[in-house]
């Protein structure tokens, strides 16, 4: 006789058993796909997450047979699936931007949509005062403001931490100087 | 010097937040060509040379969607290593952008993974590789692939949710068949079937609205011990 064993119901959470959590990856970009990305893309998290998750399959295996890969192998995957399905959708036009115009800001931004219309005004007055630092001042306050940590910044950029420091705190003024010149104060 | 002396906590967290806001959803006339993404991410765990490294945080500097795209990493990294913090101590794999992470043990995690691979596999990729590759929606790699006898998107309603495939000219041959959410979530399983259909329980899915989508397939394991699958397949419920 067949060993025929319906399982399940709607309120079972796990996989299949003796499977692995696969909603571990699938949330993983979910919330950061929610805590990064601008309000309209944010809003289509899932089918965005769905179809990266289709794409990592896709890339894995063609390239390697999905069973050999590693776990820091497959977020990486993950990240470049799901950076290109972004990509695409921008490319798309899926939005109408004018109506997305308060949309553009990440989900814990304030919807006051003076305070963002003034926080898109700084956003593009530190890319152009970026633009004029001296480079390693630059890169230094870049990652700065991408919310690294003086060690963090230390060890990507390959610096001597106290070197890392004085660039972020002189980047920081230089900064400050041009935005004000700009008539602009965070 | 310490990094309070950077500037008060709350001017930091509007610089901040001002510097992530994409300056548009669309990239200009003339915009730089995209950086690739699996650059993005091997500068941000620091595995790329540090020229290179360079390189991208100075595009990410007036670029928003690569700065964009190297938040995501850096969120995925620290995910990654959340998660092999729980599933304990182990060899080091260090995405060391990633603040939290410290350690990434392997210890687990292949298995975890791999099998997490064949839940893909099995649950996305047939139906994902079949649509990619029509030419090949009844052979891959040589190998038969079991045919859904239920069109692709069909509604089907709860008392009569049943499942059918084109049987293998097999004696010897089982059946499993698997039903999942759209995320892959578990509604029924049935093993060892004989017949080539299978009737989801009603209970199984109960709780599950009108409409909602599901996605099934079936494996066969023939007698000599090969594994032949159908593509994964979309139902609808009905009521």
């Amino acid at each position: 006789m067949p060993d025929l064993s319906s399982r399940g119901s709607p309120a079972l959470e796990e996989p299949f058993a003796g499977e692995p959590d696969f909603a571990r990856l699938r949330n993983d970009l979910v919330k950061a796909v929610a805590k990064i990305c601008p309000g309209w893309l944010a809003d289509r998290r899932d089918d965005l997450v769905q179809a990266a998750l289709m794409k990592v399959w896709d890339i894995s295996r063609r390239r390697e047979g999905i069973l050999e890969l590693s776990s820091s192998y497959l977020y990486r995957v993950a990240h470049s699936a799901l950076v290109d399905e972004i990509r695409a959708r921008r490319r798309r036009h899926e939005v109408n931007l004018d109506d997305s115009e308060n949309e553009r800001a990440t989900p814990t931004t304030a919807p006051d949509p003076n305070a963002t219309a003034a926080a898109a005004e700084i956003g593009r007055g530190i890319r152009e005062c970026l633009g004029g630092l001296v480079r390693d001042r630059r890169l230094a306050v870049a990652l700065y403001l991408q919310g690294h940590g003086v060690p963090d910044s230390s060890r990507l950029l390959d610096w001597p931490a106290k070197r890392t420091e004085n660039l972020v705190y002189r980047g920081l003024a230089d900064l400050r100087r041009c935005l004000a010149g700009k008539g602009l104060e965070p | 010097m310490s990094e309070s002396e950077f500037g008060s906590a709350h001017e930091i967290e509007r610089l901040r937040r001002a510097f992530a806001l994409p300056l548009d959803d669309s990239l200009p006339d003339g915009a730089e060509p995209e950086l690739d993404a699996e650059r993005i991410y091997r500068a941000a765990a620091g595995e790329l040379p540090v020229e290179e490294r360079h390189e991208i945080v100075d595009r990410i500097a007036r670029d928003p969607h690569a700065a964009e795209a190297w938040r995501l990493a850096v969120e995925l990294q620290g995910a990654l290593a959340e998660r092999a913090r729980e599933t304990g101590p182990g060899a080091a794999v260090l995405p060391f952008a990633a603040p939290a992470a410290k350690v990434l043990p392997r210890r687990g995690l292949a298995r975890v993974w791999g099998a997490l691979a064949a839940v893909l596999a099995v649950a996305l990729g047939i139906g994902v590789w079949n649509r990619m590759h029509p030419e090949a929606s009844t052979m891959r790699g040589g190998e038969t692939l079991l045919a859904a006898q239920v069109a692709d998107g069909a509604r089907l309603a709860r008392s009569d949710f049943r499942l059918a495939w084109a049987p293998l000219a097999d004696p010897g041959v089982r059946y499993t068949v698997r039903v999942t959410t759209a995320d892959l979530r578990r509604v029924a399983e049935a093993r060892g079937l004989e017949a080539p259909s299978y009737r989801v329980p009603a209970s199984a899915l109960a709780g599950f609205p009108a409409g909602t989508r599901l996605l099934w397939l079936v494996e066969a394991r023939t007698g000599d011990g090969r594994t032949v699958a159908s593509p994964t397949s979309t139902v609808e419920l009905a009521d």
